[in-house]
């Protein structure tokens, strides 16, 4: 599906530019070097790239053609830049030229009006005679950080990783992108869908479903034409793989602004989340939780059992949790007699421990006794998943600590997220955690909404 | 449509309507009482085409006996948009709701909540969309604070398998009326089962 779009061996930029501030210049650099500006990821496109402008000889070191039917070799896909009034005699030639995909980013189509709704169907009947996949238009591209392609004109390319995320507005990616390479959010495949003229963005849910680069789909929609086929798309992905939304034009002042957006109507929110929710899939509240979500659902295993234990040196730390667990319906299991009898066999733990869940284990806890209760507590059939909440004390170790969690979550494989609670002298320990795969949150609360995912909890607000 | 076949058809088609009489006038109303052989105390309601709420109207009043049913109907009469009049007996039990929905995007929905008033309150409400089944009918019920009554909640502990008899029926209404929303609301929901107060079909 889709593969000689996402995976094509030549690319055609059609409308590429020298010039600094245009498109054309932005899609150029990011196809030659993976990026306009450097945030250290990004790869330069190993297949073939053909310039096309009828202005231009040569285009950043390349020979530039005056239109596609110039050049020789076969084209997989065409990246389209021009003024929104020549795209449809460009995907005439594409289709002529036998060109099978094409990514429309110019704008000026149907979220214009009536003017440009016309445009884009002339568009849509081509592409349907000439069998051309199209994404677009008024898009951003797509960028496939896991390959090592970024057919977009963003800033640049985040991390790549496991998540895909498809989105309806391109700008959302755009700062998105930046963000994640402050944060270190990584994703397989970035896919803005713009006016969804042909395929929208159940088509690339779809797609993201059979990519083995991907293994937690999210996406941000504004609005749909065609409610059953998503819902029949998010059934038979979910089944594979995860699937969270988050849906813009909730409220009817959102919905306005959304309908002038990409020109697709939103539809009735609560029934679009019933929808989701009623197919499997997950919903998201904000764009934070999006991501923090895919971060769980693609780092961690489920719950074998809604059954949690709590290790913490700090009360409140505990009782913050137990507050959550309870509004997310998490399950803080009661610790048997047998488990506090293994406790006390390490005489690790402070004379006055919690001796129940939440385990406090106290504020001068070291990292021995921190892994005597992760080990104890992790290793109980009747316990499933544990949270880690540390507060940061003189005699507080975090990265050793950060390393007993790392460890427990290793060998033993359940579930483990963390809340290394502080700022400067835990960023090395939140490091280690990030490193190895365990979700780390700075609020007790976020920690929770992760767990209850693990949980099957589908509506986490 | 016109109510009164609409209210026909759903009876036809075993909705649970609460048992009423009608008339355009005193005298039609008092004959139909007595045809269907009903007794006070009723709910006594004024309805007409342009009105949407009737509470806020005075056109939804408590009647004890027939003198004080002519009393009532007689001030209903002065608001010129009241086409019929409506003798209910009354129930007791919980107001819940229960809708349906040709939704735009996703197509036919049913809708179950809280009920009367409360529903612009509260929004206590869940949507299943159709096809429904005994699996996504639980989902909804149990997912809204309504579902608590089918639980057991402060000594009342309303029987579930009518509830989600009530809500896959109403999946079927689909087939024999023509609508954009059809609401059921309030579904008074008693000891012997639901029994549907008022209607809207837009």
């Amino acid at each position: 599906m889709f593969e000689s779009m996402f995976n094509p061996k030549s690319i055609a930029v059609i409308g590429a530019s020298n010039k600094t501030e245009s498109v054309g210049y932005g899609v150029m650099k990011s196809l030659l070097q993976g990026f306009v500006m450097n945030s250290g990821y990004g790869r330069p496109f190993t297949g073939k790239i053909y310039p096309v402008n009828p202005n231009i000889e040569r285009i950043m070191s390349l020979e530039c053609f005056k239109n596609v039917l110039e050049i020789k070799e076969n084209v997989d896909l065409a990246v389209i830049c021009v003024p929104a009034a020549i795209v449809p005699n460009i995907i005439t030639q594409c289709g002529k030229k036998g060109i099978k995909n094409a990514v429309i980013i110019s704008a000026g189509f149907a979220e214009i009006g009536s003017k440009g709704k016309e445009l884009q169907d002339k568009i849509i009947a081509v592409a349907v005679k000439y069998k051309i996949n199209i994404l677009g238009p008024n898009c951003l591209g797509f960028i496939r950080p896991s390959t090592g392609l970024n057919a977009s004109f963003a800033l640049t390319s985040p991390p790549a990783g496991n998540v895909a995320f498809i989105t309806q507005s391109g700008a959302l990616a755009d700062s998105v992108i930046d963000w994640a390479v402050k944060e270190r959010y990584s994703f397989s495949s970035i896919i803005s869908v713009g006016n969804s003229a042909l395929l929208d963005s159940s088509d690339f849910i779809e797609w993201a479903g059979e990519d083995p680069q991907t293994k937690v789909i999210t996406a941000y929609i504004e609005g749909i034409n065609n409610g059953r086929k998503l819902m029949k798309v998010i059934s038979n992905v979910t089944k594979k793989k995860p699937v969270i939304i988050l849906k813009g034009g909730r409220t009817a002042n959102g919905s306005k602004a959304a309908g002038s957006h990409t020109a697709s109507l939103a539809g009735n929110s609560r029934v679009f989340e019933a929808a989701v929710l009623q197919s499997g899939g997950i919903m998201a509240d904000t764009v934070e939780d999006l991501f923090d979500f895919a971060k769980v659902l693609s780092e961690q295993p489920m719950l074998k059992e809604n059954a949690i234990a709590v290790v913490t040196n700090s009360g409140a730390g505990g009782v913050l949790c137990a507050d959550y667990c309870e509004r997310y319906n998490l399950k803080l299991v009661e610790l048997k007699k047998e488990t506090l009898k293994k406790l006390d066999a390490t005489k690790l733990m402070s004379p006055v421990y919690s001796r129940r869940n939440p385990l406090d284990i106290v504020g001068d806890a070291l990292p021995k006794t921190f892994n005597a209760a992760i080990t104890t507590l992790i290793q109980e059939d009747y316990i499933s998943g544990i949270f880690v909440i540390q507060t940061i004390q003189t005699m507080t170790q975090p990265t050793a600590d950060a390393e007993v969690a790392v460890e427990s979550f290793k060998k033993f494989k359940k579930p483990v997220i963390c809340v290394f609670m502080g700022g400067k002298f835990s960023s090395k320990a939140v490091n280690t955690l990030q490193n190895n795969n365990i979700p780390d949150f700075n609020d007790v609360k976020k920690a929770v909404k992760a767990m209850s995912l693990l949980a099957g909890n589908k509506k986490i607000e | 449509m016109d109510f009164n076949k609409t209210e026909d058809l759903l009876t036809k088609h075993g909705f649970p309507l609460i048992q009423s009489a009608r008339g355009c006038n005193l005298k039609s109303l008092t004959k139909d009482i007595e045809r269907k052989n009903l007794k006070p105390p009723f709910f006594l309601k004024g309805y007409g085409r342009e009105i949407l709420h009737k509470t806020e109207l005075g056109l939804v009043q408590q009647v004890q006996t027939m003198e004080e049913l002519e009393k009532k109907l007689n001030l209903m009469r002065k608001n010129k948009k009241v086409e019929t009049f409506i003798a209910q007996e009354k129930k007791e039990g919980i107001e819940l709701m229960v809708g349906a929905l040709n939704d735009s995007i996703f197509g036919r929905s049913v809708l179950f909540g809280l009920g009367g008033i409360s529903v612009e309150l509260y929004h206590d409400v869940s949507i299943g969309i159709a096809p429904l089944n005994q699996e996504i009918v639980k989902k909804m019920v149990f997912e809204t604070k309504a579902g608590a009554f089918f639980n057991g909640f402060r000594g009342i502990k309303l029987e579930y398998s009518k509830i989600e008899e009530l809500l896959l029926k109403t999946e079927n209404a689909f087939d024999f009326l023509n609508f954009k929303t059809l609401d059921f609301n309030p579904v008074i929901f008693g000891k012997d089962g639901p029994a549907i107060v008022d209607f809207r079909v837009v």
